[in-house]
């Protein structure tokens, strides 16, 4: 494993300790533009003037990044100061009077300018950020109207473009040098292979020798690069920012429910940017929610298809598939029906299919995820969801992860347990795998058993533990499958109750692997496919379950299968009557993240050929059946999502879970956990293809490769593209 | 008396008089004064009367207005074009009366031979009785301007046997879906 050194904590993090320490910081009184303020000692001068609402250019500061101070576009005058000062690593004095535009100052910012279009190419017609790119616009609002430049004379610099794998592409002789990208990689990434060479003029960033940029969090530095130096190799040559329209969502690849931004174009989804979310994930994505979307233009479902006679699946009509399957429904007895979702449902569709289901006298819903049926289970909703809530991973003091690799599964909450090792003092243990994460962690062993041990402080780490003041424990739901699952949920428990004793943390947290998991129980499906083992079905309805769960030796050897869903995957292939539903970037979908937050996604393109919203389709087969579902609009379903549950209709917030109590009476504390609790993504490679979006998706399989490749020689002799 | 006793007289005589005229100029002056005053206050006072008066009567006519709309609840609407229901009864009738004398050439013109004149002749009567239940004139007087528009676009060929036939008949043309499978069935759900 890499060493990681802790870096000495940013302006911001000092500060934020400071004002924490003590409890009413002297504040110091700022004179910007001749208004008065005051603001906190230590805060730097930038950021007193976005307090006052004056925006200062800058190219090289970023919010969320440590301050380089090297790109000198953001220079205002500070009386009494013979030269200008960078605004954004210069600390507030009291009784400081900072003119932010004056003509001194505009005239620094015009030379800054003019050094920085010195040495930059004039290609923004054939540059993927045209239209989007802070040079060009802080070049129109204080550039010179003129250059002195004369390339006839000295020419403009170039530098050879570097290959850093199959997401990013790099145009290297664009670069302004800001190394916003190279802090990024350092600090939030964890990669530290990226940096910069030579200086002055000559700098160069890059990796040194060529390199996969092997992070799963890479694709964000197309978004903090100020220009086009740094661009998705998806979206190359693809659109301009004012061609397209967007379409805030939110993303269903992880369970975090990260905010995003889709980008689209004449019916054409184009790509994927994220949106800020200060409650989940801050402004970054992972590199599948970024780019597998490429997948869902892949293997698609287009049309209504039945198994003929001849064993062939055939393209048939909406009436003849709707027939057939209500048919097959209705024949059915109650007791041999089955449904099974998978992971990427909206909230909408998985009600309209227990409602029919329960129309028709079954309660055989489940979900393909499995999680404890005994100990409480899924009936208490504080055991499966994340009840602190992912920014208080941030304050935690101590961390257990027990059967889960945060950085694989939810990248953005892995980047916040990144930023708190690095700014504070946190204690990490992991019961699991040795993988690489990005911090230093005590690793406590494979087998759940090591729970025991901290349950009872042995070791070192379980005594930081029980010493801490807000204690965390991330549980992997990969964890908490089958009967062992529900005694590692138990011991949790019990440790959780123990711990959070006095303080004002639920300490237990269950980190879901899927978007649709957590709305999926809130409704009221079974956990697992264990039921369907028990007694063989004759009719097996598959909403998005293409995780190969269930095959048709686990069924009556008569079974009728129908598969709802997106994409022709394992689902689709044993089916009987395939039904084309629609992708999550396609329909408007009510999404339950793991923290138990209801949030909204909204359709950016409609759904493919004759494929249908799949909540209508589930409402068309009740109807056919006989059975007429009472919503005919998504008004009236959502009504209904509010009828059974009401936290479904209030988005953006956390309903939080009070029944921790209970569920520990509840809870099964006996039996043998001595099981290996490793989770299924250990290295960069599992990351790219986890689910059927990603698993279509040609940019997924690329990264795949890259990082399969990076493994086994980190240093390439050939480029990467070479390569693949 | 001597001449200079009489002069003196004379001179008092006459100052006496100065005098007494002044006093009654400056008292015809007061007077004047005193008279343009008042009538500077009669005026405002009239003036005030006046206005509080005008008040009064719109007050007055505002709530007679009330009176009359609450006796009525009709709003009634200036006419465009005609002044009653009459005049419009009358317009509907002449724009069918010259409706009926175009029909046969209409009939031979547009190909609608695959029905008797007679029949197509109350096909034309349906599109008028079908408004029968209009009431407002102007709601009238816009049909039957419409309805000189198309017998003007028959007259001239501006229209094509398709267009009528889709007018008159609402042939080729599918209802819209209105239940839920039905529009899930057509791609519009």
């Amino acid at each position: 494993m890499q060493r990681i050194v802790r870096g000495v904590a940013t302006k911001a993090q000092q500060q934020r300790q400071l004002s924490a320490a003590a409890n009413a910081p002297k504040k110091v009184e700022v004179f910007i533009d001749g208004k008065k303020i005051l603001v906190d000692p230590g805060m730097t001068i930038l950021q007193a003037c976005a307090l006052v609402g004056v925006d200062i250019p800058r190219f090289c500061y970023h919010d969320r990044l440590s301050i380089a101070g090297n790109c000198r576009m953001c220079l205002v005058e500070v009386e009494k100061s013979v030269k200008p000062v960078a605004s954004c690593a210069m600390p507030v004095m009291n009784g400081m009077k900072v003119k932010t535009n004056s003509d001194f100052v505009r005239k620094a910012r015009e030379g800054v300018m003019e050094f920085m279009l010195n040495n930059h190419p004039l290609d923004c017609p054939i540059c993927d950020q045209g239209g989007e790119c802070d040079l060009q616009d802080q070049a129109v609002a204080f550039g010179s109207d003129r250059g002195r430049l004369q390339s006839r004379l000295d020419g403009k610099r170039a530098v050879e473009d570097k290959d850093i794998g199959p997401l990013v592409k790099t145009v290297m002789t664009r670069c302004i040098q800001c190394t916003r990208c190279v802090r990024f990689a350092n600090e939030v990434a964890a990669f530290p292979d990226f940096g910069t060479t030579g200086r002055g003029q000559d700098l160069q960033i890059g990796t040194y020798v060529e390199k996969f940029f092997a992070s799963e969090m890479s694709g964000n530095i197309i978004d903090i690069c100020p220009v086009g130096a740094l661009t998705s190799k998806q979206y190359a040559f693809v659109a301009r920012p004012w061609e397209t329209r967007k379409t805030e969502s939110v993303d269903v690849l992880d369970a975090t429910g990260s905010n995003i931004v889709l980008t689209h174009r004449t019916g054409e989804l184009l790509r994927v940017i994220p949106k800020i979310n200060d409650d989940i994930n801050e402004e970054w994505i992972g590199d599948q929610s970024r780019f597998a979307v490429d997948g869902l233009k892949v293997q698609r479902l287009l049309t209504p298809m039945i198994r003929g006679a001849d064993g062939q699946l055939k393209p048939a009509s909406w009436e003849e598939a709707l027939f057939t399957v209500a048919a097959k429904l209705r024949e059915t007895s109650a007791e041999q029906k089955a449904a099974v979702v998978g992971g990427l449902n909206d909230v909408e569709s998985l009600v309209a299919l227990k409602d029919l289901f329960n129309r028709f006298n079954s309660e055989n819903v489940m979900t393909e995820e499995e999680f404890p049926e005994t100990s409480g289970g899924s009936d208490i909703r504080a055991n499966y969801i994340f009840n602190d809530g992912i920014a208080n991973v941030e304050n935690a003091d101590a961390i257990l992860l027990v059967g889960t690799n945060p950085r694989f599964e939810a990248p953005t909450l892995n980047a916040r347990i990144r930023k708190s090792f690095l700014y504070s003092d946190v204690q990490i243990g992991v019961i699991g795998s040795e993988s690489e994460l990005n911090y230093d962690y005590d690793y406590l062993g494979a087998s759940a058993k090591a729970i025991d041990d901290v349950l009872s402080g042995k070791g070192e780490f379980a005594k930081t533990f029980a010493n801490a003041k807000q204690p965390l424990i991330i549980v992997g739901a990969q964890a908490l499958k089958g009967e062992a699952g529900a005694a590692i949920l138990g011991k949790l428990q019990q440790l959780a109750d123990k711990l959070s004793a006095g303080k004002n943390v639920q300490v237990l947290n269950v980190l879901q692997r899927w978007a649709g998991q957590t709305g999926a129980l809130d409704v009221g499906y079974k956990a697992g496919t264990a039921a369907l083992r028990k007694t063989p079905v004759k009719f097996l309805y598959l909403l998005g379950a293409d995780e190969g769960k269930v095959n048709k030796s686990n069924l009556d050897p008569q079974a009728f299968i129908v598969y709802q869903g997106h994409h022709g995957d394992a689902g689709a292939q044993i089916a009987d009557v395939i039904f084309p539903g629609a992708a999550y970037t396609e329909k408007d979908g009510t999404y339950v993240n793991t923290e138990g937050r209801s949030q909204r996604g909204y359709p950016a393109v409609s759904p493919p050929g004759e494929a249908r919203v799949d909540w209508k389709i589930i409402r068309a087969v009740s109807e056919v059946a006989g059975k007429s579902l009472p919503y005919n609009d998504l008004k009236e379903i959502r009504q209904r999502l509010n009828e059974i549950a009401p936290h479904l209709a209030r988005y953006r917030d956390i309903e939080p879970s009070p029944f921790i109590k209970q569920a520990l009476q509840l809870a099964q504390t006996s039996g043998s956990i001595d099981v290996d609790v490793s989770p299924a993504l250990r290295e960069l490679a599992d990351y790219y293809q986890t689910n059927v979006i990603s698993r279509n998706s040609r940019s997924m399989a690329q990264a795949k490769k890259a990082a399969l490749e990076n493994k086994e020689n980190p240093y390439a002799e050939a480029p990467i593209h070479a390569r693949l | 008396m001597n001449a200079s006793d009489v002069v003196q007289r004379q001179l008092k005589e006459d100052w006496d008089n100065r005098e007494f005229e002044q006093v009654i100029a400056d008292n015809i002056k007061s007077i004047a004064n005193f008279l343009s005053s008042f009538e500077l206050s009669c005026r405002s006072k009239l003036a005030t009367l006046g206005d509080k008066i005008n008040l009064l009567e719109r007050k007055v006519e505002f709530l007679e207005a009330i009176a009359k709309t609450t006796a009525h609840a009709v709003r009634t609407v200036a006419p465009i074009k005609s002044n009653n229901s009459k005049e419009a009864r009358i317009a509907v009738l002449e724009a069918y009366k010259e409706f009926q004398r175009l029909t046969p050439k209409f009939w031979w013109d547009f190909g609608l031979h695959d029905m008797p004149l007679g029949v197509f002749r109350a096909v034309i009567k349906k599109q008028f009785t079908k408004n029968a239940h209009l009431t407002d004139v102007r709601v009238v007087d816009r049909l039957v301007g419409e309805t000189h528009q198309h017998m003007k676009s028959i007259r001239y060929a501006f229209y094509n046997p398709d267009h009528v036939r889709n007018y008159l008949f609402a042939e080729n043309i599918e209802p819209k879906p209105k239940d839920f499978l039905s529009k899930f069935l057509n791609g519009k759900e």
